[in-house]
């Protein structure tokens, strides 16, 4: 289920919160609105905790996880670290890393299995990656643009990247992350969907300005939707129908 | 394994895209109703980021992605949004229909002559109008100069003006107006009545950094407005300024009031030629009287309306530079004022009096003329030529009178130099002595001499200043000149020479005609047996000059001829219709282009004795010759009598075939004047015609008195260059040269002029 909402009356709400299977991180803002939303949404199913990372709200961006574990970065204060050990489930390892590329968010994405990094990340990030995470990680650009964690979305159900990205690309990815692809945008147009949105397995969140045309696109491809309204959809458009074919791994 | 984001293909894109933007476009398509916006380009290909080194050789398919608005597949754009829907953002159809100020796009017309106002700006009090057709390239230029979203020139007024206007209307999306290009545009036709153009419009402008291109029709309004043109025939009483062109007969020469009517009358009909001259030269020149509004002619001038001062001061400048006139007076008329603005309303006049001289005229200077006149103080003179200056000679020239009257020449020369007889003055010179130059005689009173002589004086023999200078004599050589003066013959216009004429009149019928010595400038274009006229000043009617000391020298000698110019043999031709003899022999000589037998006494008078004496030679080289073989029985010398026998007779049976009466006894009349003036020139002939007279008398035999004249006649004119010893033996020879001679008198009878 696609929710719009907006941080501070920033659409950007991707900048401002991280989510998975197993929590979910706010920023801190300046009234509550923003956690509440996302505490009706989530709370019965995943924890929702505020956090700062080294003082700054934009901790979507600054932090990378999985139902696993959490990476944040060197930035990071001892202080915000205990908080989030204290916070989180004990299922789930928090690891601080050191990284030149100290914007996490941007740097990696990943899923419950498999991860995209920066090319330009360091041999050792990637290790911990593959570690905390226990997922496969791979040094892949997404359409040319080097910030994966930017311009790509993706869960275990599906993924979005830009749409700038070659069709060949979006090949290629797929079949790294075993998961179907589509090219969309967010928050009326825009490309970076990794600041735009964020999304886990049974939610996502957008900006206020995401018309109805992207959230459709969005809850199609991450599979969002209710049997009832897939059935719905699926009579509509064809948009994603080449999606509904099973998925042929081809190497 | 190959996942499609999108289930279009990409060729059929761009089709899809028209279609289902036109049946999914909902927002903001009611204002445009034809506008159909257009994202270039239909098949993009992205540039990869050039990170990764491997990726820089796979090849890139695009995909397509729905439009975030509208849902319609796209190809991805800088906005994502579809064409229509980003077009939809920004009403371009009121944006381009807004006039300046808000307001409709007027185009201003004329309704009397239909042309068009040109734009210019902001400012339109001075604008042109133009003729254009309806539907023409020119006038949709104008059109599309006249919308201000469009237009390419914009002061910074209407910018803010129209930026203003515009931004309230703006989606809160983009703040700043886009800039609009004109991509294409013609004409819907409109019903020319209704007084408005329709333009259809393709414009181009980017939104959201995406370059969208629309068509949008514009309406500008027709309007009607008097162009100024129209408006300056339409209303009365427009002239502002007029130029009084005038010039008067010059005063009378004496104060005698009974002369100055006389004198008035004759003046009159010489003085209009410097108006002559000025209408023609205004008649040539277009551009001279452009702005000029009505020409009225009165008894002594014209009047020329102009609509302001300055157009007549302009007009009244150039017709300064080309008559010598008075300085110009100006005065004005007021015809109203308004005093709450300090205004007046006034009508100029420009007062241009041309100088009364004109070309030959005699004229009177006055010993205590100043300035420039220093010249010829105290002479009479004549009139050169009247040109941007007036240029005066002097009507005597005198040894004398030139180092009396330059004051340069320390030591007393004899020399007489052409260029001290000449005189320049300007306007102004003249104005200012205007009363020390008195007009005497005009050329309507020229009368008619004989030339009998002509001696050139001896001018200095060093350098240039003889009679050797460029055009006009006496002009400094072109040594103190820069200026190119074109080529030069070497001989000049005017040559000082001292010639004894006869009055005309007087000539033939008077043995104890009184012959007139006159030194004159005309040199170099009299000859013995031309005609000049002149002023016959002895014989004149009318007044006393003021002949005493009061005006002229003392030294300065009144002389009794003044000669102005030849008399041309064109003009004789053509105007002389009364004589059959005349005609006759301008037929002849026209077609044989060669001397006459009769007729007009003064056609080519030295060029038939030349040649007559050219002929004599050739005879009489071919008789020598002839007797030298033994042709001629009678041997001996040649005898040239004979020859002139036979043409003679020969010329006197075509003469009476040809002629009257009336016009033989003319003939004899000019033989006889011919023969006279031959004999005034030529004293050896004399000398010889006696001789034959008396060996005529001598002789006795047979040939009439009439013959013996005729003899005479052709004998004088063949006898100048002979060189014939005898002449005793008259008739005989010229009885048996008859035969070898025949074909010889009838090619020369052609040839012989009538003259005799």
């Amino acid at each position: 289920m696609a929710t719009r909402c907006s941080f501070e009356n920033s659409n950007e709400v991707g900048v401002f919160a991280s989510l998975t299977n197993a929590y979910c991180l706010t920023g801190i803002g300046g009234s509550e609105n923003f956690y509440s939303i996302f505490e009706a949404e989530l709370s019965e199913h995943i924890p929702v905790i505020h956090a700062t990372i080294g003082g700054n709200r934009f901790v979507g961006r600054t932090v990378a996880g999985n139902r696993r574990g959490l990476l944040v970065p060197n930035t990071a204060t001892d202080l915000e670290l205990q908080h989030l050990r204290n916070s989180l489930p004990d299922a789930v390892v928090v690891q601080r890393i050191e990284e030149r590329l100290s914007a996490l968010g941007n740097v990696i994405a990943a899923n419950d299995y498999v991860a995209l990094v920066h090319p330009d990340t360091d041999r050792e990030t990637e290790d911990v990656v593959a570690d905390v995470l226990g997922v496969e990680v791979f040094r892949q650009t997404v359409g040319g643009h080097a910030l994966v964690g930017s311009y790509s979305k993706f869960t275990n159900q599906g993924g979005m990247v830009h749409p700038r990205t070659s069709l060949e690309d979006i090949e290629e990815l797929s079949s790294l992350l075993q998961v179907p692809l589509v090219a969309g945008t967010v928050n009326r147009g825009s490309d970076v969907l990794g600041g735009g949105m964020v999304v886990n397995d049974f939610a996502a969140f957008c900006g206020l300005d995401t018309t109805g045309t992207e959230i459709s696109v969005i809850e199609s491809i991450f599979k969002l939707q209710t049997q009832q309204q897939q059935a719905g959809q699926q009579q509509q458009q064809g948009l994603v129908a080449g999606m509904r074919a099973s998925l042929i791994d081809q190497l | 394994m190959t996942i499609l984001a999108s289930s279009a293909s990409p060729t059929s894109s761009s089709g899809s895209i028209l279609r289902s933007s036109s049946s999914t476009m909902n927002q903001g398509g009611g204002g445009t109703t034809a506008a159909v916006a257009r994202i270039q380009p239909t098949q993009p290909v992205f540039v990869p980021h050039l990170h990764h080194p491997q990726q820089q050789m796979a090849s890139y398919t695009a995909v397509q992605i729905p439009c975030c608005l509208c849902g319609t597949m796209i190809w991805p754009n800088a906005a994502n949004k579809c064409s229509a829907c980003l077009a939809s953002q920004l009403d371009v159809a009121s944006i381009v229909q807004r006039g300046p100020g808000g307001g409709d796009i007027v185009v201003y017309q004329c309704r009397q002559c239909r042309r068009y106002q040109r734009f210019d700006g902001s400012n339109n009090k001075n604008a042109s109008y133009q003729a254009m057709e309806p539907e023409s390239p020119e006038l949709l230029a104008l059109c599309l100069k006249h919308i201000p979203a469009v237009s390419t020139s914009s002061s910074s007024s209407n910018n803010h003006q129209f930026s203003a206007s515009f931004s309230s209307t703006l989606s809160s999306s983009s703040s700043s107006m886009p800039k609009f290009h004109i991509v294409d545009a013609h004409w819907i036709w409109t019903e020319p009545h209704s007084m408005r153009f329709k333009v259809h419009l393709t414009v181009r402008y980017s939104i959201e950094q995406v370059p969208v291109q629309q068509r949008v029709s514009v309406e500008l309004k027709n309007q009607w407005k008097q162009c100024p043109d129209c408006n300056r025939e339409f209303t009365n009483r427009t002239w502002h300024a007029v130029v009084q062109l005038r010039q008067t007969p010059p005063a009378a020469c004496s104060n005698n009031s009974n002369n100055n009517n006389s004198n008035n009358s004759n003046g009159g009909s010489g003085s209009k030629r410097g108006l002559a001259a000025l209408e023609m030269a205004i008649a040539q020149q277009a551009t001279i009287r452009k702005h000029v509004l009505k020409i009225d002619a009165t008894k002594n001038g014209f009047d020329f309306y102009f609509l302001d001062l300055a157009q007549a001061q302009a007009f009244g400048s150039y017709l300064q530079r080309l008559h010598p006139m008075r300085a110009m007076k100006s005065s004005s008329k007021l015809v109203s004022t308004d005093v709450k603005n300090n205004t007046a309303n006034l009508r100029h006049t420009l007062q241009c009096d041309l100088v009364p001289l004109c070309r030959d005229d005699l004229v009177l200077v006055n010993k205590r003329v100043m300035g420039g006149a220093q010249k010829l103080a105290g002479r009479l003179a004549l009139v050169d030529k009247v040109s941007s200056v007036l240029t005066l000679l002097d009507a005597s020239p005198s040894v004398v009178a030139v180092h009396a009257g330059s004051s340069s020449s320390a030591t007393p020369t004899t020399t007489l130099l052409l260029k001290d007889c000449i005189m320049e003055l300007s306007a102004e010179n003249y104005y200012r002595n205007e009363k020390h130059i008195r007009w005497l005689q005009s050329s309507d009173r020229l009368t008619r001499f004989v030339v009998l002589d002509v001696e050139l004086l001896q001018t200095t023999i060093r350098g240039k200043e003889s009679g050797i200078a460029p055009e006009e004599g006496g002009v400094p050589s072109s040594s103190s000149s820069s200026l190119y003066q074109g080529p030069q013959s070497g001989l000049s216009k005017y040559a000082l020479a001292e010639v004894v004429v006869v009055r005309e009149s007087d000539f033939g019928t008077d043995p104890n005609a009184e012959t007139i010595t006159v030194v004159t400038h005309l040199g170099h274009l009299l000859q013995a047996g031309d005609i000049a006229l002149g002023y016959d000043l002895a014989r004149t009617v009318g007044g006393d000059w003021e002949l005493d000391s009061r005006s002229l020298h003392n030294h300065f000698v009144v002389p009794d001829v003044v000669l102005v110019k030849k008399e041309t043999n064109k003009k004789k031709n053509k105007n002389s219709v009364d004589d059959d003899d005349n005609d006759n022999n301008n037929r002849q000589d026209l077609v044989s282009n060669k001397k006459k037998k009769k007729g007009s006494k003064h056609m080519t008078k030295k060029r038939e004795k030349r040649k007559l004496r050219k002929e004599g030679k050739k005879m009489r080289a071919l008789e020598e010759s002839a007797a030298r073989m033994g042709f001629i029985e009678g041997g001996g010398a040649a005898n040239v009598l004979p020859t002139p026998d036979e043409e003679d007779d020969d010329d006197e049976e075509e003469g009476d075939d040809d002629d009257d009466a009336a016009s033989k006894q003319d003939n004899n009349k000019n033989n006889n004047r011919d023969f006279e003036d031959e004999l005034w020139n030529d004293p050896e002939m004399a000398e010889e015609l006696k001789q034959l007279e008396q060996a005529l008398e001598a002789a006795a035999v047979g040939p009439s008195s009439s013959r013996d004249k005729n003899n005479d006649n052709t004998s004088a004119s063949e006898t100048t260059t002979t060189t014939t010893t005898t002449r005793t033996t008259t008739t005989r020879p010229a009885e048996v040269q008859q035969p070898p001679l025949k074909s010889e008198p009838e090619t020369k009878a052609d040839e012989v002029p009538s003259d005799d």
